[in-house]
């Protein structure tokens, strides 16, 4: 992954719930057969799937409207919920390259960067960008800048090991590369 | 300036003398435990990792989807036992007399280490926190990988503590007290919560552990009771791994300090879907008509859980139309519950006893409900869709408050049943 994003914003106020807003989690039960479901379906196939639900009841055509590596700019109740990664799936499925929020809870964040997604907080971004603004995001170097209007964000920097896993592209990818370096055999 | 305990916790899992809230660390993981659930067919354990880093500190416990209910359950359970096979994973627990929920299971065989971390793709892995643990529930591939590396990452939190004052009325349990902190303060979302008080130090490991359980569903990052003589004499006695708990320094620093008088709480329920700020008094709820009533879980399938059920509903049946469903939380309970004769006296009430499982608490494979049905459950969770129809409506009480409601085909305050009982005779004092 490259530690400079770049990408424009979607704004989205209020509660963004995994279960809803992000991803209604009837449409996880559907693809996974249900709670604890086993029905056997790619992560490609999920990305797709999911995708196409990724914030449709806040924005109907979200899916359709989001560029590949655009940012999903939330509030303080970004990935507000349960520890259901579906809906990180379903962010990853549509293209957004990270979301850019004013707080959010360990299972968002850590279920995210395991699929490969920065989650950053970056407190007062809800007040400095609007939707459409074009914004570089320097993962590594903690700062956020927003093109179109010239304004510079700052926050607690990813460290290392956590940028590793996400230029894996997640956990999975990370550890299927270091078992065939011979890691686990 | 001191630290709490989920802060010396993480620190001494850093190799650190100190860690401070927002930082994050990796730490040395003491136990990951891998469920059913790790081995869907697709899961990368299945061929790719021939290797754990210490398969002593590893545990596979099925309790998901078991006995399996259809051909891919019964594939992944396969591919399960393949792995722990060919890992050389000695801990585990296969349906048979040591297999039970995860939770149980690693509450009863000492996989809760005090003073260590422990990690668990389910939600209420905080429940072994009740033993000094700083555990919690992580996503599916960060258990595997905790298991392959032996480490894992977290952000260290604020903490907010409890002290718990009073005695409890009678039949007010853990439980309550918990719906009772969720209907107050809501979520917990990026804090960790300890319990301490003198009522804290008075209950039952299992009761603890109801607590720590439920903390899951206020977003607690870590829920942690000191290690008194209770609990390190029950860790001594189910490991030989050494092992150093952690207290709260005097100086600690909180996010918040809060006191409850647990003798001032009624029996709760928390309305359906969700307990935060959703809870209130038994009396409050209304005239609320049933069709399921469950005890069970992680949270709730304690002996003394289905001890309390079986004492309300002992000569009484089960209401007309009304399917009461207990699950004991591991086998080994499910014997001790019979022996003990609580699942007769359930039973010849009406109840039915499964084996010990996830499935109704998570609408998996039995207890499922359907559109426009109503259940009160001792379990764990309540969001829309949890327990089978998105449709159905879930309200959360206390094994005594369901047992109750299940005898009276409406949701009802345990103490109009377990009042009217005749008082037990005085026995003599040299009886057992």
């Amino acid at each position: 992954m490259e530690r400079v994003l770049r990408g424009n914003a979607w704004r989205f106020e209020g509660i963004l719930d995994v279960d809803w807003e992000i991803c209604p989690i009837h449409e996880m039960m559907n693809v996974t057969g249900g709670f604890g479901g086993t029905r056997r379906m790619s992560y490609e196939e999920q990305l797709r799937v999911l995708g196409t639900h990724c914030l449709t009841k806040v924005d109907a055509d979200f899916p359709k409207k989001v560029r590949p590596g655009d940012f999903v700019v939330g509030g303080e109740g970004t990935g507000y919920g349960h520890d259901h990664d579906h809906a990180c799936i379903s962010l990853r499925g549509a293209g957004v390259g990270a979301v850019l929020c004013e707080a959010t809870n360990s299972n968002f964040k850590r279920n995210a960067i395991h699929h490969g997604l920065p989650v950053v907080e970056i407190k007062g971004v809800m007040s400095r960008v609007k939707t459409g603004d074009e914004l570089n995001v320097d993962l590594a170097g903690g700062t956020l800048k927003n093109v179109t209007t010239g304004a510079v964000l700052t926050f607690r920097p990813y460290p290392g090991f956590l940028l590793d896993i996400l230029d894996a592209g997640g956990l999975y990818p990370q550890l299927r590369d270091e078992a065939k370096s011979g890691k686990y055999a | 300036m001191g630290l709490t305990m989920a802060e010396k916790i993480l620190a001494r899992a850093a190799g650190r003398a100190r860690v401070e809230p927002g930082e994050i660390v990796t730490v040395e993981v003491g136990k990951a435990v891998l469920i059913d659930l790790s081995f869907v067919p697709t899961s990368f354990l299945r061929s790719e990792i021939l290797r754990v880093k210490d398969p002593e500190r590893v545990v596979i416990v099925f309790d998901h989807i078991v006995p399996a209910r259809d051909v891919q359950s019964a594939e992944a359970l396969k591919i399960g036992r393949e792995v722990a096979t060919r890992l050389g994973i000695r801990r585990f627990h296969d349906v048979g007399p040591d297999q039970g929920i995860c939770h149980q299971i690693i509450a009863d065989y000492g996989y809760a280490v005090p003073g260590t971390v422990l990690v668990c793709p389910d939600s209420h892995t905080c429940s072994a926190g009740a033993f000094n643990c700083a555990a919690r529930g992580v996503g599916g591939p960060e258990a595997v990988y905790a298991a392959c590396t032996g480490q894992t990452w977290f952000r260290v939190a604020p903490t907010i503590r409890y002290l718990l004052e009073g005695a409890p009325r009678f039949a007010v349990s853990a439980k309550d007290i918990f719906l009772h902190i969720a209907g107050t303060w809501g979520d917990h979302v990026n804090t960790n919560v300890e319990f301490t008080g003198p009522y804290a130090a008075a209950m039952t490991l299992d009761a603890r552990r109801t607590l720590t359980t439920m903390c899951a569903e206020i977003s607690a990052e870590f829920a942690l009771f000191e290690a008194d003589d209770k609990t390190i004499a029950h860790v001594r006695a189910r490991t030989s791994e050494a092992f150093e708990p952690v207290a709260p320094d005097p100086d600690a620093r909180y996010e918040d300090v809060r006191t409850i008088d647990v003798g001032a709480i009624d029996p709760m329920v928390a309305l359906p879907d969700t307990v935060v700020r959703n809870t209130r008094p038994v009396a409050e709820v209304g005239d609320v008509a049933i069709h399921q009533a469950f005890v069970g879980s992680c949270a709730n399938g304690t002996l003394d859980d289905l001890a309390m059920a079986a004492r309300v509903v002992k000569g009484r049946r089960v209401a007309p139309g009304v399917r009461f469903i207990v699950t004991p939380g591991s086998q080994a309970i499910y014997l001790e519950a019979l022996r003990r004769g609580l699942v007769r006296t359930l039973t010849e009430s009406g109840a039915i006893v499964t084996s010990s499982t996830c499935g109704a608490c998570a609408g998996l494979h039995l207890g499922a409900l359907a559109a426009g049905e109503v259940c009160v459950t001792a379990s764990t969770r309540n969001f829309k869709g949890r327990m089978g129809s998105p449709d159905a409506k879930v309200f959360i009480a206390s094994p005594a408050t369901v047992a109750a409601s299940a005898v009276r085909g409406r949701i009802v305050d345990p103490r109009e049943l377990l009042r009217r009982k005749r008082p037990a005779r005085a026995r003599s004092a040299s009886a057992p």
